[in-house]
């Protein structure tokens, strides 16, 4: 993968984003205006509707709640279109610049990925409950000669029933994969430290181990004592916490040779935001291009906080 | 009254049985890490001719030092099993290979031969799963102790009085003496 400096980045956003860029600015300003003006106008004939006591107060309730879900859900369709034409008319091509590879939903792709990190969810049995995965932009490339991939994920689950109904979220974030370097045989698992966690996870037993910061922040389980250790030297732990540390972000790690035959580590990364996003109430501007770029730096940077590229035994 | 003296010894009796039940896992826990130890030294002593081989080819004026690995492998590898002996033998094994890295330094050819360096990863690699297994063997060690030295189940210490005793993996006294970088760089 190629770094683009600040620069770099400025002469190819004025050459090749720039000059298409107004077409899709008006699309967007089109967008919110005409949101705001369907709402203005619902909540205007509310309101009269209210004075002139055609309805009453009890069910202007309801049928606000029920209307104010349904221009949601409009808005939510049009502005996904309008992402997935920016995504496709910039992304692809931002990526490429870097020598990677981009893709996001609405291909056949997006089905054969869910069922991916749903079988990774099972096999790493990592939450223990989820209901939903959506995987939105996929990134795939080589980073300090290492495969890699990054799937911008969504994971949730509905709980509860009636006004205690919430949604709850395992992971929004992203899920990073690549290979690594060292040789090992089965599947350990590394869990951010949960009151009252359980001594076994389906056949992956509890690993102790004497690194005791490393040990407040992470549970692992193993279904080897031996490999789990092999895996995890002191260094490697202190290089986990550090970064934990630093990003502020909840972090948890599987290391499987079984999915497809190759050593592969997966990094379950909650940041909580969708990334890989423009934000709508925004201009779009050279900052908001910047900003994609600073967040795929921001995902490999793991990969150089725990050397993966390495294999000098420690 | 009778009753509630049955509750008290059916729960005493309870917590007694789950404390010897931890102690027993503690011991088989231990006996376990010993034996993992045991599994990857023998990786290594299968790993010791073949990089022995091919450096034979290149190295010709370290005879000694190939001897000496030699017939400390075939020492251990006659040692009881987890015993003091097979415990030294590997001990001088990490020196002498230790030693014998260093002297591989001085043969280019050997270093950048693609068959050694396969062997070498892969010696490295076992060295790495026997440092793991004694880590293992370490937490193993501890649990123990907590469990034999913690009332109520330090009741139980007679049961595992064959493993008590059991001294944690230290490294060689050579590895403690601090190095002087100078030495190498003259």
């Amino acid at each position: 993968m190629k770094k683009l400096t600040e620069e770099e980045f400025t002469n190819y956003y004025n050459q090749n984003i720039f000059p298409y860029l107004d077409e899709y600015e008006s699309c967007r300003k089109d967008l919110i205006k005409k949101f705001l003006i369907t709402a203005s106008i619902i909540v205007a004939v509310f309101i009269i509707l209210v004075l002139f006591g055609v309805i009453n107060q009890e069910i202007i309730i309801r049928a606000a709640i029920f209307t104010g879900g349904v221009i949601f859900i409009i808005f939510s369709f049009f502005r996904q279109i309008f992402r997935n034409k920016l995504k496709r008319t910039f992304y692809i091509q931002l990526f490429s610049l870097l020598d990677l590879k981009y893709s996001f939903e609405s291909s056949d792709e997006k089905y054969n990925v869910s069922d991916k990190i749903l079988n990774l969810c099972k096999k790493s049995e990592i939450y223990s409950r989820y209901d939903n995965i959506d995987v939105d932009d996929i990134i795939t490339g080589k980073y300090n000669d290492l495969d890699f991939s990054v799937y911008d994920t969504h994971i949730y689950y509905e709980t509860g029933s009636g006004k205690n109904r919430h949604t709850v979220h395992p992971l929004r974030g992203f899920i990073l994969t690549t290979e690594i370097k060292k040789k090992f045989v089965g599947e350990t698992l590394i869990k951010t430290d949960r009151f009252l966690q359980t001594g076994k996870i389906g056949q992956k037993v509890t690993v102790r181990l004497e690194d005791i910061v490393f040990e407040k922040e992470f549970e692992v389980y193993s279904d080897d004592q031996i490999e789990g250790r092999y895996l995890l030297t002191t260094a490697f732990m202190n290089r986990l916490v550090e970064y934990k540390k630093r990003k502020h972000y909840s972090i948890e790690v599987f290391f499987s040779n079984n999915l497809d035959g190759n050593e592969n580590i997966f990094f379950f990364i909650n940041n909580n935001k969708d990334n890989f996003e423009f934000p709508m109430l925004k201009k779009l501007e050279k900052e908001s291009f910047y900003k994609i770029l600073k967040e795929i730096y921001d995902v490999l940077e793991i990969i150089d906080a725990l050397k993966l590229e390495q294999n000098i035994g420690l | 009254m009778i009753i509630a003296l049955l509750v008290v010894a059916v729960i005493a009796g309870i917590v007694l049985y789950s404390c010897y039940v931890n102690v027993i896992k503690a011991r088989n826990g231990l006996l376990e890490a010993k034996s993992s130890i045991d599994v990857q030294f023998r990786k290594r002593y299968d790993l010791i001719p073949n990089v022995l081989t091919i450096a034979s080819k290149f190295m010709e004026h370290e005879k000694e030092i190939f001897t000496q690995i030699t017939e400390l492998r075939t020492r251990a590898m006659n040692a009881p099993v987890g015993s003091n002996e097979a415990l030294a033998c590997n001990a001088q094994l990490d020196t002498l290979f230790s030693q014998f890295k260093v002297s591989m330094e001085n043969y280019p050819t050997l270093k950048s031969d693609a068959t050694m360096v396969q062997a070498m990863q892969t010696y490295n690699e076992v060295e790495e799963h026997i440092a793991a297994a004694r880590r293992f063997y370490n937490s193993a060690l501890t649990n123990l102790n907590n469990c034999v030295m913690i009332f109520p189940s330090s009741l139980f210490k007679g049961c595992v009085a064959d493993v008590l005793g059991s001294k944690y993996y230290e490294c060689e006294e050579t590895a403690k003496t601090s190095i002087n970088a100078g030495d190498y760089l003259k």
